[in-house]
């Protein structure tokens, strides 16, 4: 799981949530499929550290492209 | 007299002009704004593409993939223009058939073939989907392909999981020798119904797969991203309790 930079809030620069990676933490979770919401996508910043582009639309995504 | 009615009819042209002429439809350039909007109004939920692309995939790309390319930009919007005024045309005369207007016997005919031309999708199933059953796999120790993950971590994240979530008749064994004689399928993907934009009833459905250390489609592995609804709206501020995180496997322990 990542966990959310600046407990989530949006960033002044380009409008998305940043997300790194855990580096202490256990391997992996084990979670229900029912909790599973849908496909994310995300955009390499740094190393660690992803935005999340929530703006895209799947739909449109992969009907077009 | 003549007079009058030319600037009558010069009237009635400025009139309708003035009523029918506004630019209050969605422009091509749409989508060289987001950019812009996400910068200045920050995340916009729901915010969606469809309206733009759709359009510049149907009325542009598609045509010129068909057209020999030789005066296209006439040709597509000739071509597109067509298609809107029969499609007009049919919606028109399938109004006037609703309200019982007199009708040819040709076009009562044509709509007849047009209407039994048109195919109701099935209903989607609205729950999710595992799919592409992992045939080498009949216990918990063929599921250790997650780099840095022990057998161990396996075993305790299976007991945390089922102390947490699982009603006591349903609890897995918190022996690690019990635990590795479950029998398990491992599946690599997820079909996930998930509502459309601004939709009530219609689904897309999201297929994250999770192919471990395996090839996909001759190319790399493929891990996907995914949202998981792991506490209250909140919690993460603008995730909303909904944080990301890597499907690295889909177990399914059977009965």
């Amino acid at each position: 799981m990542l966990t959310p930079v600046n407990s989530g809030r949006l960033s002044d620069q380009h409008g998305l949530v940043t997300v790194q990676m855990r580096q202490h933490a256990r391997g992996f979770t084990i979670v229900d499929i029912g909790t599973i919401l849908g496909l994310a996508h995300l955009l390499q910043e740094e190393d660690r550290r992803r935005l999340i582009n929530s703006p895209i639309d799947f739909r449109t995504f992969n009907a077009v492209y | 007299m003549r007079g009058d009615n030319h600037q009558e009819e010069n009237d009635l042209c400025l009139h309708l002009v003035g009523c029918e002429s506004h630019f209050n439809f969605i422009k091509m350039h749409l989508l060289s704004h987001f950019c812009d909007h996400i910068c200045q109004f920050a995340n916009i939920a729901k915010y969606s593409t469809e309206i733009g692309e759709l359009p510049h995939k149907m009325q542009i790309k598609d045509r010129w993939q068909h057209w020999n390319h030789n005066d296209a930009a006439r040709h597509i919007v000739h071509s597109y223009g067509r298609q809107h005024a029969m499609r007009m045309r049919l919606l028109n005369l399938e109004s006037l058939q609703c309200h019982d207007a007199d009708l040819s016997g040709d076009v009562l005919h044509h709509l007849d073939r047009t209407a039994s031309t048109v195919t109701v999708a099935p209903p989607v199933v609205c729950r999710r989907v595992l799919k592409v059953r992992w045939e080498d796999v009949s216990n918990v120790v063929d599921f250790t392909w997650i780099p840095g993950v022990s057998l161990e971590i396996i075993y305790s994240e299976l007991i945390r999981y089922s102390r947490h979530n699982l009603p006591i008749a349903h609890r897995l064994p918190e022996y690690h020798a019990m635990l590795r004689s479950l029998p398990v399928e491992i599946l690599t993907q997820l079909e996930i119904p998930v509502l459309a934009f601004q939709e009530a009833a219609v689904y897309d459905i999201h297929s994250p797969r999770s192919t471990g250390d395996l090839h996909f489609s001759n190319q790399s592995s493929r891990n996907d991203w995914v949202w998981v609804q792991a506490g209250t709206e909140a919690m993460y501020r603008a995730l909303r309790g909904r944080p990301l995180g890597k499907l690295v496997g889909l177990l399914k322990i059977r009965d």
